[in-house]
């Protein structure tokens, strides 16, 4: 029963470790990746049921296709990555670490057999000499080598940054903390959610994505919002000034929030999404006793005028030029329904008070701009990004470990009238290369060794 | 069209660029095929005298931004990407030609950067036609802007910079190893399977100075080891600007799904390789289809695939 066990655990152990699996899994998550930016994400019910008929969509609901990235399979696909990575980590660590912490000092025959850089000379001079030359040479071009003696010859080894062998192991741990990292935000945090605020307005709750309130513990109050434009007409910049209201305490006071600059309190995050018009204000003039009255028309409410019409705006725009070039500034699309007869809808321009000045029946209408304004800001918490941050920055520090740091060895075996070079790097080979070869001449000249002919 | 006269200079210094790309292109070609060294030293000349008008161009045209009033790095729609992405792909194939010393890999990367620089002036038209022949409204709309624009809200921070640079870095790198791999392939198959038909030309008159197959698997392996790691920060940097401004940083958006995509193919390849068996013409058939995913991730999702990305792609 034991052996069952274990060679079930073997088994496994050795699936986990596989390079095979490893490129398997990647070039799954790629193929996979791709379904899911081929097949519409989130939509709708009867999008896929359009689409595909009515059997596909109910395919692609049961496998959670319509969702694929949050998927169970997607993240089991994830997961056994982050196992795979995990295993084949642990494995070449033992070694890596066997490797730095007792590196084989000793240049015997098979070792030599093995390296790629060897060099071999007869020496002249006595073995004490060409230690000691050799010692030198090594601690002033490369690095101070340990000294080994075995029977009657001296071997010395000497290496340079061995961590560097760990370089891959910080770029895989990076990942698998990104993936930690990723897991605890979906599991504590929440995003998507959002806020509309009116000037002078307050809230102490956001809305999901599925229309879900999210109760957020204190009171945002947006100050005041404004935006501004390019002479083109496109929007420059708009922000809003928010303050938080927390246990009857002003916690924050008017703070500026804009675009690439939210505002976070207590691990809750505000993001400048967007806007929209609350309020327009209007400056309607009776034709026939030229009083003129301001009316102030909510959006998506009906006003009433002093004789009773009512006058709705149906539509509106920061910019009228995208839509009429030969006009500019704000827009709106109204329409008047008078008591007693039939809608009539027209157009107004702030820049333009001559445009559709005789419509809208009773009254003159004047279209003097935006009075309130609406701020839209995406709210979100994410306790899982500090991790992933983290993780990203340990994976970039692997990747520099890996690019610009290489483990290389050289040995010197010194025996009385032969002396063998021999060395070995992880990586850059022809720069090593070319060293060694520097080296090698270098060392004939000091210890005065000859070539074996 | 830009007004100043910094931008009205920067386009004439642009088609400057693009005619010296496409001179470059043919005497590397020429070189490749007759193998006479004064031609490859002037495709050299060209290619080098291209990139500094290129970058002054790409400069004036800095410069131009802040002269009409709206100052940015001239990495913020669809034109200018395409232009800095054809830098890139000199840039990077300089530093390999003068590590490797191999000027006919010249005829197989130049192609890339003249046909950029010509898509960035004139492939829209092309497109659009392609577009109303396939019934395409999203290909039939299409249009590459080349004026300079002012930069809308989500766009004004220090990350588009770093973003765009890195992202671009790693895209050349993919294309340089995908240049290579096409000549591996086209050498390979003349000779032996794994084209180690000798260093000497047993492939043929056309490509009688191209390097050998195992320094072009070898060119290949290292312009995707600059690649990858530049992919990797432009995806860091990515996600780290989508969380400042959208709240969130990964939204499994299209472009970001298929940096990812593109992504695990290379990581895909740097394992295989150390595999046995993977070096050579599977290798080499792997980078390219890795810069089809990367050509479809630049372009594909802006025109294909609607996304937080559309308005990047001007």
């Amino acid at each position: 029963m034991e052996s069952g066990t274990s060679s079930i655990v073997m088994t496994l152990w050795r699936f986990f470790c596989s390079l095979r699996l490893t490129i398997f899994l990647l070039m799954g998550l790629a193929a996979v990746s791709i379904v899911g930016t081929l097949i519409p994400q989130n939509a709708a019910q009867e999008v896929y049921g359009e689409k595909y008929g009515e059997t596909v969509a109910r395919f692609f609901h049961f496998l959670t296709i319509d969702d694929m990235y949050h998927s169970w399979w997607f993240y089991l696909l994830l997961g056994l990555l982050t196992v795979n990575i995990i295993a084949c980590s642990l494995r070449r660590v033992r070694r890596d670490w066997r490797m730095i912490a007792s590196p084989v000092t000793v240049l015997d025959d098979d070792l030599e057999s093995s390296l790629p850089y060897v060099r071999a000379w007869a020496a002249a001079r006595g073995v004490k000499e060409v230690e000691s030359a050799a010692s030198d040479l090594l601690r002033r071009e490369f690095s101070a080598p340990r000294v080994t003696r075995s029977g009657e010859e001296i071997h010395l080894f000497a290496r340079k940054q061995p961590l560097a062998r760990f370089g891959v192991h910080a770029l895989h741990a990076g990942i698998v903390v990104i993936l930690t990292g990723v897991v605890i935000g979906s599991l504590l945090g929440f995003t998507k959610a959002f806020v509309e605020i009116e000037e002078k307005g307050a809230t102490a709750t956001a809305n999901s994505r599925s229309g879900e309130p999210i109760g957020l513990g204190f009171t945002v109050r947006c100050e005041d919002f404004s935006v501004s434009y390019y002479d083109t007409g496109a929007p420059k910049e708009y922000r809003s000034v928010l303050s938080i209201v927390d246990g009857g305490k002003t916690v924050i006071e008017r703070k500026p929030v804009l675009v690439n600059h939210p505002l976070t309190y207590r691990g809750i995050t505000f993001y400048q999404s967007g806007y929209n018009a609350a309020a327009f204000l209007f400056s309607v003039r009776d034709r026939k006793t030229g009083v003129s009255t301001r009316v102030d028309v909510r959006a998506g409410e009906k006003a009433s005028l002093p004789n009773g019409d009512q006058v709705v705006v149906m539509d509106s725009v920061d910019e009228v030029r995208g839509h009429a070039p030969r006009y500019s500034g704000p827009a709106v699309h109204v329409a008047v329904l008078p008591a007693g007869g039939s809608p009539e809808s027209f157009v107004l321009m702030k820049n333009h008070p001559d445009v559709n000045a005789d419509r809208g029946g009773a009254y003159q209408f004047s279209y003097r701009g935006v009075s309130s304004w609406n701020t839209v800001l995406q709210v979100a918490r994410d306790p899982g990004v500090p991790v992933v941050w983290g993780g990203c920055v340990l994976l970039v520090i692997g990747f520099g470990m890996t690019f610009l740091m290489s483990h290389r060895r050289i040995w010197i075996r010194i025996g009385s009238g032969r002396v063998v070079m021999a060395g070995c790097s992880d990586r850059n080979q022809s720069a090593f290369r070319m060293f060694f070869d520097e080296l090698a001449e270098k060392l004939k000249e000091v210890s005065s060794l000859s070539d074996i002919t | 069209m830009p007004g100043t006269q910094s931008g009205m200079l920067s386009v004439t210094f642009f088609t400057a660029t693009t005619l010296c790309y496409f001179l470059a292109m043919v005497s590397y070609v020429v070189h490749l095929v007759t193998g006479k060294r004064p031609v490859g030293i002037l495709a050299d000349v060209l290619a080098f005298f291209g990139f500094v008008l290129h970058t002054t161009a790409i400069g004036l045209r800095w410069k131009a931004s802040y002269e009409m009033g709206y100052g940015h790095v001239p990495l913020s729609n669809l034109y200018e990407s395409i232009v800095f992405f054809a830098w890139t792909v000199v840039l990077l194939y300089g530093l390999f030609e003068v590590r490797y010393r191999y000027r006919s890999v010249g005829a197989f990367v130049l192609p890339v950067a003249f046909l950029t620089m010509a898509f960035a002036q004139y492939g829209a038209p092309l497109v659009r036609s392609a577009g109303s022949l396939m019934g395409s409204e999203a290909l039939g709309n299409f249009s590459i802007p080349a004026g300079i624009q002012a930069l809308v809200p989500a766009l004004q921070s220090d990350w588009l910079l770093y973003h765009v640079v890195t992202c671009f870095l790693g895209y050349a790198g993919f294309a340089v190893g995908a240049a290579v791999s096409v000549m591996y392939l086209v050498r390979s198959r003349k000779g032996t399977r794994d084209g180690r038909a000798g260093g000497a030309d047993t492939a043929g008159g056309i490509l009688s100075l191209s390097p050998p197959a195992e320094v072009l698997d070898r060119i290949n392996y290292q312009a995707i080891l600059i690649g990858f790691p530049l992919l990797t920060l432009g995806i860091i940097t990515g996600a780290v600007w989508a969380n400042y401004a959208w709240g969130s940083y990964w939204s499994w958006d299209p472009k970001e799904t298929w940096s990812l995509i593109v992504w695990f193919i290379y990581a895909a390849f740097l394992h295989a390789r150390l595999t046995r068996g993977w070096a050579g013409r599977r290798a080499a058939i792997l980078s390219i289809v890795g810069f089809c995913a990367t050509v479809f991730c630049y372009l594909g999702v802006n025109l294909l695939l609607p996304g937080l990305h559309s308005y990047g792609g001007g």
